[in-house]
């Protein structure tokens, strides 16, 4: 989803068990969806701040996954007070 | 790109819309598949859906030569972006005029609407081009603009995931995932019904 970024963890997260999904990751595919439908206004505004600094921010959770003890990182960047470009990786 | 269809205007399908150039799929016939550089190279399979897909909607026209386009942009000052090949900027004094050209569609914009109407009426000279205002669609994201700034919104592509998936009249969730989940590869396989 280009405009709904806060989604994009949970997504990553479902599509590393696509090769043999459970009822479980399907119960989590759900969820994701029953939250689009709730937040289906939502999306991106992008507005004049009168700067045009890029600040990024970003966060890695250090081997936190118990599979195979593989880190998941994030990240976002600004450009001008609006969010431009944003990841969520194992 | 003498081959054209009459009286279309729409891309192929949302699904392939990330394509930029034009490949002849077939020699018998005069379909077009946009195939760009980020784009996975078509199936056969996929090649057939997209047949299918072009002969009951019947879609797509280049309505331009992307050259002819961007010798008549440099022309007129624009400089290729060297980030975005289908990207054009224009920057005099205090002037700014962007044209992104995407298949057969251009989005203007720029701080002078005065500059935007001028290259407009340019380019209808030399091309046949028709004016659609406001951008309202791209991508399938929908674009609002008010004095606030503009508000990117994809209702359209939710709704439709959710028709696809039988779930329109699911309930609702707060959140989308648990905070402490921690997922494993066994549990009962999931077959789809």
């Amino acid at each position: 989803m280009i405009t709904q970024p806060d989604i994009s963890h949970s997504v990553s997260i479902v599509s590393q068990f696509m090769h043999s999904p459970t009822a479980a990751h399907m119960m989590i595919v759900k969820q994701i969806l029953q939250y689009l439908k709730g937040t289906i206004t939502h999306g991106i505004l992008m507005q004049n701040h009168g700067h045009t600094q890029i600040p990024s921010y970003t966060d890695i959770d250090w081997a936190r996954n118990n599979l195979d003890r593989k880190s998941t990182m994030g990240y976002c960047i600004f450009v001008g007070g609006n969010m431009v470009s944003w990841k969520s990786k194992k | 790109m003498d081959h054209r269809f009459n009286g279309v205007t729409d891309h192929i399908t949302n699904k392939y819309n990330h394509l930029l150039d034009f490949k002849k799929i077939s020699p018998l016939s005069q379909i077009f598949v946009a195939n760009g550089k980020s784009a996975p190279i078509f199936r056969q399979r996929e090649i057939k859906l997209l047949f299918q897909t072009i002969t009951s909607l019947a879609l797509y026209v280049p309505s331009f030569p992307f050259k002819l386009l961007s010798v008549v942009l440099n022309e007129l000052e624009f400089i290729r972006s060297n980030a975005d090949h289908s990207l054009f900027i224009h920057i005099k004094s205090d002037e700014k005029l962007v044209v992104l050209i995407y298949v057969d569609d251009l989005i203007f914009t720029g701080n002078n609407h005065a500059a935007i109407t001028n290259c407009k009426s340019i380019l209808h000279q030399q091309f046949a081009i028709k004016d659609h205002g406001v951008l309202k669609y791209f991508f399938g994201i929908k674009m609002d603009t008010s004095h606030i700034g503009l508000f990117f919104n994809q209702s359209k592509n939710i709704l439709g995931l959710l028709r696809e998936d039988h779930m329109l009249e699911c309930k609702l969730t707060k959140t989308h995932l648990d905070s402490i989940l921690q997922l494993t590869l066994d549990g009962e396989s999931f077959n789809q019904p």
